[in-house]
């Protein structure tokens, strides 16, 4: 049987072995978790993405247990990234974190996070498209949902230095926002500025979801298919989960979960998709 | 770590104003961080500083611009420096 790795030529790439690399990033993913700062939550929340990817990609015999334990961690992480509360009743007791640093902080959370803030920049895009995978995967719909009302159309994309298209981060406003149970005619102004986007990848991943909407099994098998094929065009070095179809995955378990099928795809594409079967979450 | 950026083609759809500015280079920074943790110890140890994990470090980034299309400040050099676990970056100074 050749192994999901093998199948998109990929070698195992980081210095350390796979179990000490799982228990490295476990410590690092509970710390940063707890941590005053949004940043070191978002990098908790993303890193947690490994943990599914080395199960998915068959890296070695890891332990599904600890995997489980880390998404469920990451998911809580999530849901409390955006609930309002954390960040406005940060307190320092028994801190060693200098005043003038607990100020810093403080500033930089609000930037983050306060949606009513006048200078704000809010940092979404990252946490919410890894705990939107992260929670479809573990069937945390209820947690979803919850992360989801945080957001409203006017939620404006982030500073990505041209990396992603500004329209491509607009897609996930809209899924949250109709996860979220907004009407449809309130997002229609968020569709037109997506629609207008002409790059491939915004594109396809747009028409996927709008077939995951409209529940249409023909025109998702197509439009998914479509857009997995175009992930595959590129090559991305980096973290495991970087080769990984991850937002396309976070359709299909979003279309799983309304009773869509797995579409028809190649053995690469297939390998780069992310089920709850492939990554050993089924009982 | 030395990593090299250039061009200056624009991708559609993305609003991200002038290259070496200060969001840019943050916003490199931090992928320099996420893209080698793991991958090579200088990576590893990056990452651990600029997030604040388990063994936080001071660390100090210096960049060189070198923009040959403009007549004037056609080099800068700028650097920033973290001194703290709480992922509290100093603002640069040279940009």
């Amino acid at each position: 049987m050749t192994l999901r790795h093998e199948i998109i030529e990929r070698k195992w790439p980081y210095y350390k072995s796979v179990s000490e690399l799982i228990n490295e990033r476990a410590e690092s993913v509970r710390i940063n978790l707890d941590s005053p700062s949004f940043n070191s939550r978002k990098a908790a929340i993303d890193l947690t993405l490994t943990f599914p990817s080395i199960l998915h990609l068959q890296f070695g015999d890891v332990d599904s247990g600890l995997c489980s334990e880390m998404i469920r961690l990451a998911v809580a992480g999530t849901a409390e990234y955006f609930n309002d509360q954390w960040w406005r009743e940060l307190t320092f007791s028994g801190s060693n974190i200098s005043a003038v640093d607990q100020q810093l902080i403080i500033e930089l959370n609000v930037r983050a996070l306060d949606k009513e803030s006048s200078s704000r920049s809010l940092k979404w895009y990252d946490v919410f498209t890894s705990g939107l995978f992260l929670m479809a995967l573990s069937d945390s719909w209820r947690n979803l949902e919850t992360v989801c009302s945080w957001f409203d159309p006017s939620v404006e994309p982030e500073y990505k230095a041209g990396q992603i298209e500004d329209e491509y981060m607009l897609i996930f406003v809209l899924i949250a926002c109709s996860l979220a149970g907004l009407p449809s005619d309130a997002l229609d102004e968020l569709r037109q500025k997506i629609n207008k986007c002409r790059t491939r990848r915004p594109k396809l991943l747009y028409q996927t979801w709008e077939t995951v909407e409209a529940r249409d099994q023909a025109a998702f098998d197509k439009a998914f298919k479509a857009s997995v094929e175009h992930f595959l065009k590129k090559q991305p070095a980096g973290q495991i989960y970087d080769w990984l179809a991850i937002h396309q995955s976070s359709l299909w378990l979003i279309a799983e979960n309304r009773g869509l099928k797995f579409p028809d795809l190649s053995e690469k594409a297939r390998a780069v998709v992310v089920t709850r079967e492939s990554a050993g979450l089924l009982d | 770590m030395v990593e090299a950026k250039g061009g200056s083609r624009l991708s559609r759809g993305a609003s991200y104003g002038h290259q070496m500015g200060q969001r840019w280079i943050d916003h490199w920074y931090d992928e320099l961080a996420k893209t080698n943790n793991g991958i090579t110890t200088d990576g590893t140890d990056l990452y651990n500083s600029y997030y604040g994990t388990t063994t936080p470090q001071p660390i100090a980034a210096m960049v060189v611009s070198l923009n040959l299309q403009k007549k004037k400040d056609q080099l800068k050099v700028g650097v920033q420096a973290w001194t703290s676990a709480t992922n509290s970056v100093s603002p640069w100074s040279g940009f």
